[in-house]
C-alpha cells in the first residue's frame, strides 16, 4: 500500500519539480559539515544546532516587503513542527500523521508524497513530527508508530522500513533523524508510558540496526547504581529531539527526558542519564561523556533539547562550548572535549525558578528546595511550570550578533503532587504517578502578576554567553510562546508561537518586531531559509496543536474570559520572499 | 501556594468538583455499597474460571472486537479482575476501565486495544432516548479510546458528568450517546449496547455501535 501510493504519486510528477528531483544532489557528510548557504539540509541548518542561515538578501531594511510566494495544504490538523528541508531546489516536508511531501521549492508544485499508514489502535499523545533527515539519495523519517522509514528522494518509494520500538508498549518517535557517518540516529518518546529510553542508529543504506544505547543503564552498565530495585525498567529518559553533532570529534550530543514516573520517590537515586546531555560515539553508540542538569527529577522537566555547539569566553578563556537553555530555568554553559567528557562551566537563571536553592560552582549539581519539590504525598507549587522555562522550541545562535536567542515562558508555575499511590504499570498506558486531572488543573500564574491586565507569558530573550548576561528581551502577553527560531545573515529572527497566528520577523540586534503576517493557523514549526537562482526565501509550516494547544487551553481557564482566543487548526506550508 | 494565583478549580472544563480523579485509580471507584458485598464473589467467579496463572487462549478471539454475549472485566484499580454486574457501580460515580471478555473462558479481548471500555452507571432519567437504548439498569459501556487521536480517556468531570480526554481535551457526553461536547474530536464515542443476563452480569447485546479508534486526519 505504501509503495503503491508513493509510486502513483511519482507517476504524477510534472513540470520543473520532476526535473529538479531527477537532478538530485546527494547529501554527503562533507555537505552536512559545511552546508551551502542556499540549502537547508537538516533540522537546525547545521550540525552545531545554530538555526542560522547565512543568507542576507532579506534584511532589516527590506523585510517589510516580504510577501507570500506560495502555500500548500497538508490536509491534516494538529501540531506541525518540522522545518522544510531544501536540497538544490527540492523541498522535503514532514507533517503530523507522518506524511512527507517533496515539492518544487520555488513553485510549491508537488513532486511526490508519502503517506505513512498509522495503526488504528495507536495512542497518540503527541501527534507530530519534527522533520526528515536527508542523506545520500534518501529521505528518512521516524514515525509515531516507532518505525524508521527510508524513502527514495527522487520518487518517494520506500527503500527500507525498520522497527525503532514497540508502539503497543508506548514507544514512539517524533524527532528528526541525525544523519552522519552512514548512520541514521534517532531516539524514542514515551516518558509518560513507563518506557526505558534509548538512542538507536540504523545503517543508512540497509536499515539494519547499527547500535542501541539506553539512556537508563541496565545491570552492569555504568550509572546503573544510580537506580534502586527495578525502577530502571520503567525509568523514562526518553529522547525526542534531534541531537547536535561535533563532526571533528565524531560525537553526537543528545538531551534526555525526565525520569519516569514523574513522582521522584518511585525511583530514588540520581537516575543517570535522565535530564542530562550525553555524548555518544557516532560509530559505536558508546557514552563518552555526560552532564546531568538535575538529578531525580520531580517536575517533568525534560531536558531533551540538545545543547548548541558554540564557542564562548568565560574568565578570559575561550571555551569550546555546549549551551543549553534548560526546561529547569537555567542556561547551562559547558565545555565539550574531543574525548567526550563534558565539563560544567556556569549556570545562569533566565526565568523565575524556586526549585533549586544552590548550584555547586564546581560540578553544577543543584540542591533542592523541598517546599517546591513535588512528592508522592506532597503537593507543592513550583516555577517555572512543568513546561519549563523553555520546552522543545529551540534556541538560535547568530555568529553575526554573537547572541544566543531563547524562546522562553515566564511567570508560569505549576501546582502538582501525588495522591499517595502510583498506578500499576501497564505497557502502553499512562504511567505518571500523578492523577491526570491534577495535571490538567496545575497551571498557575505567578503572584507578582496583576491578571486584570495582560500578563507577560512569552519572552524572547537574547543572551551574550561571553558575559552570561541578557542583552534584550521582547515580551508577548496572554499567549503561549511555542516559538522555534530562525536567525539569518540579514540580522533577522523569524518565529511564530503565539495565539494570534502571526509569523513575524524581528531585528536580531534589539528584538524590534519589523514584520508580521497572519497565518491560517498558529505557527509552532521551525522556520528555514533557502535560495534558488540567488533569490532568498523563508519557509515555514502553519499548524497549531499538541502542547501549545494544551497550554493555551489551561491559560484560557486561568486568565479572564476572552483574553486567550482559540486557535484554528489545519496545516499548511508557506514560502515568502521580498518583492 | 502563597506566591501564585490561579482559578483552575473554578474553570468549568477543568474542575472535577475538587475531586481529582483518574477514573481508575481513585480508591472508591464509583463502587456501590451493594456492590462491595458482591465484590468478592465476582472475583471468585473469575478465579474459578482459572484465569490466574494459566495460559491464555489463542490470540485470535482476544484480537476480535466485542461480541454479543461478552461480559466485561475491570482491569485497573482495586476492582481489577472483577466482572461487571448490574449493581456493581454507583450511579453518577467514576467510570472504571476494562475490556470485554470471551463468554466461554472470560479472557479479556485485550489484544485488540480498541476494545478498551469505560463502564459507568448514570441516572436513566437523564439519558436521551438513544442512550437509554444502549443502557441496562443505568449501566453504560463506552469506548475508552478517544476518537481524535486514540488516547485512553482518563478524566471524569463529575459535576458535568462528562468524559474528557487528557491528550487534547476533547469532552464527550455519556448521557447523550457519547456525543462530542467540545474539543478537537469530531466523532462521538462508540458504545456497546448492553443487557443484564440471568446471573446479573452486564453483557454485550451487540457489537460496537461504530468502529472504535482514532480519526486518521
Amino acid at each position: 500500500m505504501r509503495r503503491t501510493l508513493a509510486a502513483a504519486a511519482a507517476l504524477m510528477m510534472l513540470g520543473t519539480g520532476a526535473a529538479v528531483a531527477q537532478n538530485l544532489n546527494p547529501v554527503t557528510d562533507a555537505r552536512l559539515q559545511n552546508p551551502e548557504p542556499h540549502n537547508w539540509l537538516q533540522w537546525r541548518g547545521n550540525y552545531e544546532g545554530w538555526g542560522y542561515s547565512p543568507l542576507d538578501e532579506i534584511t532589516t531594511e527590506n523585510v517589510k516587503n516580504l510577501r507570500p510566494v506560495w502555500t500548500f495544504a497538508t490536509g491534516v490538523t494538529e501540531g506541525h513542527q518540522a522545518p522544510p528541508m531544501v536540497n538544490d531546489g527540492v523541498m522535503y516536508v514532514s507533517t503530523p500523521q507522518n506524511q512527507v511531501f517533496a515539492l518544487d521549492a520555488v513553485t510549491g508544485n508537488e513532486i511526490w508524497r508519502y503517506l505513512h499508514e498509522i495503526p488504528g489502535d495507536l495512542f497518540q499523545l503527541h501527534p507530530t513530527n519534527r522533520g526528515v533527515g536527508l542523506y545520500g539519495d534518501k529521505v528518512y523519517m521516524a514515525t509515531v508508530d516507532a518505525r524508521m522509514v527510508a524513502l527514495d528522494a527522487k520518487t518517494g518509494n520506500v527503500v527500507w522500513n525498520s522497527p525503532i520500538g514497540d508502539y503497543k508498549a508506548g514507544y514512539y518517535a517524533t524527532l528528526s533523524p541525525l544523519v552522519a557517518e552512514g548512520k541514521v540516529v534517532v531516539g524514542v518518546s514515551g516518558g509518560e508510558y513507563g518506557i526505558r529510553g534509548y538512542v538507536i542508529a540504523f545503517d543508512s543504506e540497509t536499515g539494519a540496526e547499527a547500535w542501541r544505547t539506553h539512556t537508563v543503564p541496565g545491570p552492569g552498565e555504568p550509572g546503573h547504581d544510580t537506580w534502586k530495585g527495578d525502577s530502571w525498567k520503567t525509568g523514562g529518559g526518553s529522547v525526542w529531539m534531534q541531537g547536535n553533532y561535533d563532526a571533528d570529534a565524531k560525537l553526537a550530543y543528545f538531551g534526555t527526558g525526565n525520569g519516569g514516573p514523574w513522582i521522584p520517590e518511585a525511583r530514588p537515586g540520581d537516575n543517570l542519564y535522565t535530564t542530562s546531555v550525553i555524548a555518544l560515539d557516532i560509530n559505536t553508540g558508546e557514552i563518552k561523556g555526560h552532564h546531568q542538569y538535575h538529578w531525580n527529577d520531580a517536575w517533568d522537566w525534560d531536558e531533551v533539547s540538545a545543547p548548541v555547539l558554540m564557542d564562548f569566553e568565560r574568565d578570559g578563556r575561550k571555551v569550546k562550548g555546549l549551551v543549553h537553555a534548560g526546561r529547569n530555568g537555567f542556561i547551562w554553559s559547558m565545555e565539550r572535549t574531543d574525548e567526550g567528557p563534558i565539563n560544567f562551566v556556569a549556570a545562569d537563571k533566565y526565568v523565575r525558578q524556586n526549585a533549586f536553592t544552590s548550584i555547586d560552582p564546581e560540578t553544577g549539581r543543584p540542591s533542592y528546595n523541598e517546599s517546591a519539590t513535588p512528592g508522592l504525598n506532597r503537593v507543592v507549587t513550583f516555577c517555572p511550570s512543568l513546561w519549563g522555562g523553555k520546552d522543545w522550541p529551540m534556541e538560535a545562535y547568530s555568529p553575526r550578533t554573537g547572541l544566543l536567542y531563547i524562546p522562553s515562558h515566564e511567570n508560569l508555575c505549576s501546582e502538582l503532587g501525588g495522591s499517595g499511590e502510583i498506578e500499576d504499570y501497564e505497557p502502553g498506558q499512562l504511567y505518571i504517578g500523578i492523577p491526570i486531572d491534577v495535571i490538567l488543573s496545575s497551571l498557575r500564574i505567578h503572584e507578582s502578576q496583576d491578571t486584570s491586565k495582560p500578563v507577560t507569558i512569552g519572552k524572547l530573550q537574547a543572551w551574550d554567553m561571553n558575559t552570561g548576561k541578557m542583552v534584550w528581551a521582547t515580551d508577548f502577553k496572554d499567549t503561549p510562546f511555542w516559538a522555534p527560531l530562525l536567525a539569518t545573515g540579514g540580522d533577522l529572527l523569524f518565529t511564530g508561537g503565539t495565539v494570534d497566528r502571526m509569523f513575524r520577523a524581528m531585528d536580531a540586534r534589539n528584538g524590534e518586531i519589523l514584520w508580521e503576517h497572519p497565518m491560517p493557523s498558529g505557527v509552532t514549526a521551525t522556520p528555514a531559509s533557502f535560495a534558488v537562482d540567488g533569490k532568498q526565501y523563508i519557509a515555514v509550516q502553519s499548524g497549531w496543536g499538541v502542547d501549545a494547544e494544551r497550554m493555551r487551553g489551561l491559560l484560557a481557564s486561568i486568565l479572564p474570559e476572552g483574553r486567550v482566543p482559540t486557535v484554528p487548526q489545519g496545516g499548511s506550508i508557506h514560502v515568502f520572499a521580498v518583492d | 501556594m502563597n506566591d501564585v494565583r490561579g482559578k483552575a478549580a473554578e474553570a468549568e472544563n477543568i474542575s472535577d468538583d475538587n475531586d481529582p480523579c483518574c477514573c481508575t485509580e481513585c480508591d472508591d471507584e464509583g463502587l456501590s455499597r451493594r456492590a462491595v458485598m458482591g465484590y468478592g464473589a465476582a472475583i471468585a467467579a473469575v478465579g474459578g474460571l482459572g484465569l490466574s496463572g494459566t495460559a491464555r487462549a489463542s490470540e485470535g478471539p482476544l484480537n476480535m472486537p466485542v461480541q454479543p454475549g461478552d461480559r466485561f472485566m475491570i482491569t485497573r484499580g482495586k476492582m481489577k479482575k472483577t466482572l461487571l454486574t448490574a449493581d456493581l457501580l454507583e450511579t453518577g460515580g467514576k467510570p472504571v476501565e476494562g475490556f470485554p471478555v470471551t463468554p466461554d473462558t472470560n479472557e479479556p479481548r485485550d489484544v485488540y486495544r480498541n476494545n478498551r471500555v469505560l463502564m459507568l452507571k448514570l441516572d436513566t432519567a437523564s439519558m436521551d432516548a438513544e442512550t437509554k437504548g444502549l443502557s441496562a439498569d443505568g449501566n453504560l459501556v463506552y469506548s475508552a479510546i478517544c476518537t481524535h487521536k486514540g488516547c485512553t480517556i482518563k478524566s471524569w468531570m463529575k459535576k458535568q458528568q462528562h468524559l474528557r480526554c487528557h491528550c487534547h481535551l476533547s469532552v464527550f457526553n455519556p448521557l447523550s450517546g457519547g456525543s462530542v461536547e467540545s474539543g478537537p474530536a469530531r466523532r462521538q464515542l462508540p458504545a456497546v449496547p448492553i443487557e443484564i443476563d440471568a446471573e446479573g452480569y452486564v453483557v454485550a447485546a451487540a457489537g460496537w455501535t461504530e468502529t472504535p479508534g482514532a480519526a486518521t486526519k
